[in-house]
């Protein structure tokens, strides 16, 4: 063999190695970058839960007051009773199912009453979206639910689902 | 004569040329070769170092979500706070669950005004209810503790774990109750008493 033809399959092999290395190093930054943005994306959608949770805890439709003042952490009873029938969430032309979903798009927001061993459902607002979405982000929020009529508190939680 | 010795000499200078030029070049050629290889040694060296990186970045990163975890301690922070709140009902309806663990805690016998069942069944009940409804539907395992710390240590009144329940770290939230009482809920594994 020549000296030329050596020194050609040399520069041949060189090159061959050095976009070897190169594609490897792509390979690594597209995946390093993926992996950051996919974390970006769910870290975003729980701030947006956390949001979303922060804003219907303390909606005052639905907190208890006492002579017009706010009870923190405290949700009324029979105002997400009345609240829950006015909203009507099966209902697609609900206007109030429609303004409260424009607040919160994608979000259904349910409170569970658990009282004298049984699980009472009360969907507030929203749509379930499961099957158009691509995931699911839950908040469970514990709350105490107050009867006025029967003096009680009782245990509830708001179920916040965001999809995604 | 000259001219013939001339061409002589010079035809021996150029052998002589020749030969130290041949050594010269098989031994700078050589000594190439070695500083090649420790060239080609150093970035094989290097390249191995930072694909390691990439490797232990990319693919062993450690995952830390501050935000679950602060999504599990809203939750059990919460959870304590409206338990002890809520009306024992099915226990007594003029008393909270609060006054119903410091009333069992004190007495470990103490009977249900309303229902006559003992406070610490009536306690484990309740409690497992409110448990499975909120985090068993979500499949997180999780322990609770209710117990009363003395000089002497610690006297568990309650303890409810749920199924699967491993050793790994939890997100806890330790809540005290008048009367050195103290409640604990643990998500995700065990809980352990300071």
């Amino acid at each position: 063999m020549k000296k030329a033809q050596l020194r050609i399959g040399e520069t041949i092999i060189t090159l061959l190695i050095f976009f070897i290395l190169l594609g490897m190093g792509l390979i690594f930054y597209v995946k390093f970058k993926s992996v950051s943005l996919e974390q970006k994306l769910q870290d975003q959608d729980q701030i947006n839960t956390l949001n979303i949770a922060a804003q219907v805890k303390f909606f005052p439709e639905i907190q208890c007051t006492f002579l017009g003042t706010e009870i923190s952490d405290c949700l009324d009873k029979y105002k997400i009773i009345a609240f829950s029938q006015l909203v009507e969430l099966n209902d697609p032309n609900n206007r109030l199912n429609q303004y409260y979903s424009s607040l919160f798009p994608n979000t259904l927001v349910t409170v569970y009453v658990i009282s004298s061993g049984d699980e009472q459902v009360y969907p507030l607002f929203g749509r379930n979206t499961t099957a158009e979405s691509k995931g699911l982000d839950i908040l469970s929020i514990p709350t105490a639910v107050y009867d006025p009529i029967n003096d009680i508190y009782e245990f509830g939680y708001m179920k916040i689902e965001v999809f995604v | 004569m000259n001219n013939l010795n001339k061409v002589i000499n010079k035809t021996k200078f150029n052998n002589n040329y020749n030969n130290n030029f041949n050594n010269n070049y098989t031994s700078y050629c050589n000594n190439k070769g070695q500083v090649e290889i420790v060239g080609l040694l150093v970035i094989v060296l290097l390249i191995s170092l930072m694909l390691l990186f990439a490797v232990r970045v990319v693919f062993f990163k450690e995952q830390t979500n501050e935000l679950a975890d602060f999504k599990d301690n809203q939750l059990v922070s919460s959870f304590t706070a409206t338990l002890l709140r809520t009306t024992a009902e099915g226990c007594s309806n003029k008393q909270d669950i609060e006054e119903v663990i410091t009333l069992t805690a004190r007495n470990p016998s103490y009977i249900c005004r309303d229902s006559g069942i003992n406070g610490i069944d009536y306690l484990d009940q309740i409690i497992s209810l409110y448990l499975r409804s909120i985090l068993g539907n979500e499949k997180i395992p999780y322990q609770y503790l209710i117990y009363t710390s003395e000089f002497g240590g610690q006297s568990i009144i309650i303890n409810i774990t749920s199924e699967n329940l491993s050793k790994t770290s939890a997100t806890t939230d330790i809540f005290p109750i008048p009367g050195r009482i103290f409640a604990q809920l643990c998500v995700h594994g065990e809980c352990y008493l300071q």
